[in-house]
């Protein structure tokens, strides 16, 4: 369609960082090259990431950027791959926070540098795949194949549990994941081949429509995840190095979103109404319950997970609220908007504001080793400019107005007053929660009196750890106070799906 | 009745290559007191190869054109048709890869004389003759000639108590079921008179008395019993761990590897071929041993230490596997097709899998436990990443053509209606995800032991063949319409 230049920028932007990693690990296990060498194509994969919002007409509903060659005719599969205002922010966060997963791992990864960043050039290929394709196979391929790096990057370089924690990542996501297979296999006998969008205009029955929406539920609850199937993710978080966890808060807990809006809502819209009640109520357990876990954990990262699926149950009572209020019987595309809207703001948000708690937490750890609250206090004593980020990503992920957790946060509760007051009361509660859990984490990690020699001797953050924190911090202020260019790449294609669940009920 | 001509002679040409380069071996084997062992090696290669290029050829040229009209020749005993050639050829394709990955290997075990390469060549006749079987005697002649080679094969290694123990078992299991297949298809004969698929089809598609059917009802309980025996299925498993425990590696390969697809193709003679109209009778049994195959292999490989026997048991779920895809292969000439493919990449990564066994060592020793592959990527990160290739594509793991063999094989399940049965074999598959990602862990997660060696210690040659064979399944994987559209 748009692409008037002819050039595959979508395919470059997955393979690039593939074939980049290989080079990678084929080059061997010289640091300083293998560090240039990564850096160096993670800018280039982000550089060329770059005309897919330049190129981005927001107006066109639709794919964008579309390619298709048939793969494999006797499987009915194609390599189809379009993006549209759901995937082109992501497959854009993906490029960037890669370049900061690789300056973050720089002189940290000392064991087998070179499968370090090659694992994790290799994933951000994988991930943008699944962002960009629009053949369902396709998508199921770059879906499994992600978990391979991801289950190494946790299980070579992890912490003292990794072996457990990268297991029960993969074996959760992996059961989680063949209904989805399950599903799409259907929808094939009943389209003829795996477009999504095709799938997207079938006419289910109801009671199709209903086990379908269990089968995508089951491969996306668990990537969100979702209560009750979230366990893995705290102690995949804790375990994996910095950058992985960065990379699972950013990126990996996105698809699980991503699949609500992609396949959940607009292939089994009927299905997904019928449930709807199971998501709300899921999902203010999560924002809710999971908020009041994350209050009494000793262990940051432990914290941040937590912080992390409550997050994330705002996103997924934001996608299902359209369903739910067209369920009731609703009709005000307003409200639907605003629900779609802050689901989508909610997750970049997400993603830039846990990178950067994780991140923190990450100079600490490479400082003395230990992710424990009770080992830290009066930290900002001697690491002042490190406080100072500490101090803003802690108020960011709380949702403080002006940064950009406040936007989604505050379009879901707004939405959620049009479907039920209570649920809206109820989830602003978790503000109160959040706001509660940072700020005691703030003040006894950062503030205080120093009472540890160990925290006396740490050195401020050095310029790498500056840049950072640093452009993260600038994207949280600047989506905080204008939200608007990345809700008007959304916009059109979010009016395209409420036209569409409109149509279905 | 056909007549034998020239024709016939030009299409059994492979297999005629291959007993004149059997009975070349043997001559030199005799006539030579010091005969080595390379020129045993190399006039094997050169057998299976020769064979390989003649199917080859055989594909690409209709030797039988504006001659014969019919498919089936050597007065109908034997079918030719492109397909069976193709299968012929991977067949004998993958018996060299495992010859190659054993060459090395054989002199440890004590075995690397002329009956090992000529045991081995016999039974991949058998092999070729089982698949081009056009009635259920020629199935009998050819399954036997692939079986009692192995046989011997298994015994090969005369001080390895372990290794006479799998012999004595694989024995006499293996002729019982060969007793219990013969009895069915005596049975079927006397239901239809007649030994000749073709007939016997024709036969039960004209209509049966109620004891004719109830004869062949019987019959076709005795011959699903014999193919799920050779497919190494459950619960006719109990001789599988056994052998690729306790016979040595390169005959272990051999056996887990390419007469899967002999068995695959007996099955569809047998069942498809001849009692297609039955199918509704006999496919029950079928499911529920393909379940019991699923559930036994995965469960039990979970708790193996030996990783011969884990790799085992793996095969009997991916017996369940084959036999799903035999299942449906009625259902559509694609599904015939997700069978073979099945059959044929797992016989590709069973060979890659004991390849890389056959590769490594520790302290001069075969790898026995999965944990002495401790640390092992540490040092051989391109082998550790090779074997975790082969690891992920047995669990079906996308990017690896094993993914492609569950997705074809599922998918035309799915299509039969067999939906039940392809989520159990999903939930069976995650089980066995397990099993497969703890190989990888221990090559990639654990801290190497000391006073453990691994070394890598093959010839250029083999470690040439295992990088291509590991390549292949990616490549496959990336594109599995390379394979696929020979098979359709």
């Amino acid at each position: 369609m748009a692409d008037t230049m002819q050039i595959s920028w979508l395919s470059l932007v997955i393979w690039l960082p593939i074939i980049g990693g290989l080079i990678v690990l084929a080059v061997g296990n010289e640091p300083t090259r293998v560090r240039w060498m990564s850096l160096a194509f993670a800018i280039l994969s982000f550089i060329i990431s770059l005309p897919l919002i330049l190129g981005f007409s927001p107006d066109a509903s639709g794919m964008q950027f579309v390619e298709q060659i048939v793969w494999s005719s006797e499987l009915g599969i194609s390599y189809h791959l379009g993006i549209d205002g759901f995937s082109m922010p992501f497959i854009v966060l993906t490029t960037f926070v890669t370049i900061l997963v690789v300056i973050a791992g720089w002189e940290i990864i000392k064991d087998r540098p070179h499968q370090y960043f090659a694992a994790f050039l290799i994933l951000e290929g994988l991930m943008n795949g699944i962002f960009a394709s629009v053949d369902g196979i396709l998508f199921y391929v770059f879906f499994e194949a992600m978990l391979i790096p991801m289950f190494l990057i946790i299980g070579v370089w992890g912490g003292p549990g990794r072996i457990t924690a990268a297991l029960k990542f993969f074996l959760y996501t992996f059961l989680g994941s063949i209904f989805l297979l399950v599903a799409l296999i259907y929808l094939y006998f009943q389209a003829g081949d795996f477009n999504i969008l095709g799938f997207q205009n079938l006419e289910l029955a109801e009671s199709t429509q209903k086990w379908l929406f269990f089968a995508f539920l089951a491969g996306f609850a668990v990537k969100v995840p979702m209560f009750p199937v979230h366990t893995w993710l705290p102690s995949a978080h804790v375990e994996a190095p910095t950058g992985g966890s960065v990379i699972l808060a950013a990126i990996t807990l996105k698809i699980g979103g991503y699949g609500f809006v992609r396949f959940i809502l607009p292939i089994a819209p009927l299905g997904a109404s019928a449930y709807s009640w199971l998501i709300v109520a899921l999902s203010v357990i999560a924002i809710l319950y999971i908020a009041l876990v994350a209050l009494v954990q000793r262990d940051m990262k432990k914290m941040i997970a937590y912080s992390s699926i409550s997050h994330m149950g705002f996103v997924t009572l934001a996608f299902i609220l359209p369903v739910a209020m067209l369920g009731g019987g609703s009709l005000d595309p307003e409200a639907m908007q605003m629900a779609l809207q802050g689901g989508m703001m909610q997750m970049i948000s997400h993603g830039l504001i846990s990178s950067g708690m994780f991140l923190c937490i990450g100079v600490l750890y490479d400082r003395i080793h230990s992710r424990e609250i009770a080992d830290y206090g009066g930290v900002i004593n001697s690491m002042p400019i490190f406080g100072a980020f500490f101090i803003f990503f802690a108020m960011a992920n709380s949702g403080l107005p002006g940064t950009s957790g406040f936007i989604g946060e505050f379009w879901t509760i707004l939405a959620s007053f049009h479907y039920s007051v209570y649920i809206a009361i109820l989830v602003a509660l978790s503000l109160i929660l959040s706001a509660a859990y940072n700020l005691w984490l703030t003040k006894r990690v950062i503030l205080g009196d120093i009472v540890h020699d160990h925290v006396k001797q740490m050195k401020d953050i050095n310029g790498r750890e500056w840049f950072l924190l640093g452009s993260l911090a600038v994207l949280v202020i600047l989506l905080g106070v204008w939200p608007d260019p990345i809700a008007n790449l959304m916009q059109s294609t979010i009016d395209g799906l409420i036209t569409h669940l409109t149509g279905q009920f | 009745m056909m007549e034998l001509n020239f024709t016939d002679l030009l299409v059994a040409l492979p297999e005629i290559f291959l007993m004149s380069m059997i009975v070349i071996i043997l001559l030199y084997e005799s006539l030579n007191k010091n005969a080595k062992q390379s020129m045993l090696y190399t006039l094997s290669l050169i057998a299976l190869f020769g064979t390989a290029v003649l199917g080859l050829f055989q594909y690409n040229y209709d030797v039988t054109e504006g001659v014969i009209a019919s498919n089936f020749f050597w007065y109908g005993e034997i079918i030719y048709n492109p397909l069976i050639t193709l299968i012929k050829v991977f067949m004998v394709l993958i018996v060299a890869f495992g010859l190659v990955y054993g060459y090395s290997r054989l002199n440890e075990n004590d075995i690397a004389n002329a009956e090992y390469y000529v045991l081995v060549l016999l039974s991949t006749l058998g092999m070729l003759v089982l698949v081009a079987a056009g009635s259920v005697l020629t199935v009998y002649v050819g399954l036997e000639l692939m079986s009692l080679p192995m046989y011997g094969l298994v015994a090969l290694n005369r001080r390895s108590n372990k290794g006479s123990e799998a012999a004595m078992k694989y024995f006499v299991m293996g002729a019982m079921s060969s007793g219990i297949l013969l009895f069915g298809m005596a049975l079927l004969y006397g239901a239809t008179g007649s030994l000749q698929i073709i007939d016997i089809r024709e036969v039960i598609a004209g209509g049966m008395t109620d004891s004719q059917s109830r004869l062949i009802l019987f019959s076709a309980v005795f011959l699903i019993v014999g193919t799920v025996f050779k497919l190494g299925g459950a619960p006719f498993h109990s001789w599988v761990p056994d052998v690729y425990e306790g016979a040595p590696a390169p005959v272990a390969m051999y056996i887990g590897a390419a007469p899967k697809i002999a068995a695959f193709m007996m099955g569809v003679i047998i069942l498809l071929g001849g009692l297609l109209e039955f199918a509704d009778k006999w496919q029950p049994f079928v499911i529920a041993i393909a379940i019991i195959s699923f559930v036994i292999g995965n469960l039990v490989a979970l708790k193996q230490e030996n990783i011969r026997r884990m790799l085992g048991y793996s095969a009997v779920s991916h017996a369940g596997f084959i036999l799903l895809g035999l299942l449906i292969a009625d259902t559509s000439y694609d599904a015939l097709g997700a069978g073979l493919f099945y059959a044929i990449t797992y016989a590709m990564t069973t060979t890659a899998a004991f390849g890389f066994l056959l590769s490594v060592k520790i302290n001069g020793k075969e790898i026995q436990a999965i944990d002495d592959l401790k640390g092992f990527a540490k040092k051989h990160a391109w082998y550790g990443i090779l074997m975790a290739a082969v690891m992920l594509s047995m669990g079906g793991i996308p990017f690896f053509v094993g993914f492609y063999a569950k997705f074809v094989v599922l998918r035309a399940a799915f299509e039969a209606g067999y939906l039940y049965t392809v989520i159990i074999a999903l939930l069976m598959s995650v089980i066995g995800l397990y099993y497969y990602l703890r190989v990888i862990k221990v090559m990639f997660f654990d801290e190497e032991v000391t006073g453990k060696e691994l070394t890598i210690e093959a010839n250029g040659m083999s470690q040439v063949f295992f990088n291509i064979n590991t390549i292949l399944l990616v490549v496959l994987g990336l594109s599995p319409s390379l394979l696929l559209m020979f098979l359709n």
